[in-house]
């Protein structure tokens, strides 16, 4: 059986919470909570046998315990291709996380509402805070 | 979070539409430095990025 989404960015993310989580659920348990009546479901999502159902989004994310809005982003992805993705999300809006939402408080203290503009300096501090 | 009704998260002062193009811009970049891994904030992470504001400022660089 071939594995159509191996290495996806959402099956890659998926593994990495199924991992983080390994010491208080089961993959067993979290695909009960996702409702998915299929118990070996998180081992084909892992493996990039199946994708990610875009349906499933809301209770997947929240049996593995992250941002539904980085999850649905990366589904999306996986689900439609990265074109077809970006079209839906130019039109729609692309879902921001909680995370992001409190980067955009932080950047608009910082910078006294003064919406400043990204510049190749910007880019560089931001590269320091992240490390790459 | 409600798993019976799909609300996407919004922005603190609306949805993505309501961002501005620069606020956009930032987020953007945030997502592809990052790798997509929706980093914390943690408080190293911020005093670490106060500075990157103000450098984008002025010259225009």
């Amino acid at each position: 059986m071939s594995n159509p989404f191996q290495n996806t960015p959402a099956a890659r993310l998926i593994a990495d919470r199924v991992r983080d989580l390994s010491h208080r659920k089961t993959q067993a348990e979290i695909a009960a909570e996702a409702g998915f009546t299929n118990a070996n479901m998180m081992s084909l999502l892992k493996s990039g046998k199946n994708k990610v159902p875009l349906d499933r989004v809301p209770s997947l994310a929240k049996a593995l315990e992250m941002d539904p809005a980085l999850l649905m982003r990366i589904a999306l992805d996986q689900a439609v291709g990265v074109t077809a993705a970006k079209a839906i999300t130019d039109i729609f809006g692309s879902p921001v996380t909680e995370n992001e939402r409190g980067w955009l408080t932080e950047l608009r203290e910082v910078s006294d509402n003064t919406d400043p503009r990204l510049t190749a300096r910007s880019r560089a501090a931001l590269r320091g805070v992240f490390g790459k | 979070m409600s798993v019976d009704i799909f609300i996407v998260p919004t922005a603190p002062s609306g949805t993505w539409e309501d961002l501005t193009p620069n606020e956009r811009a930032w987020i953007e970049f945030i997502r592809v430095i990052s790798n997509g891994s929706d980093p914390r904030i943690t408080p190293t992470r911020v005093r670490a990025a106060r500075g990157a504001p103000d450098a984008g400022r002025g010259d225009g660089s």
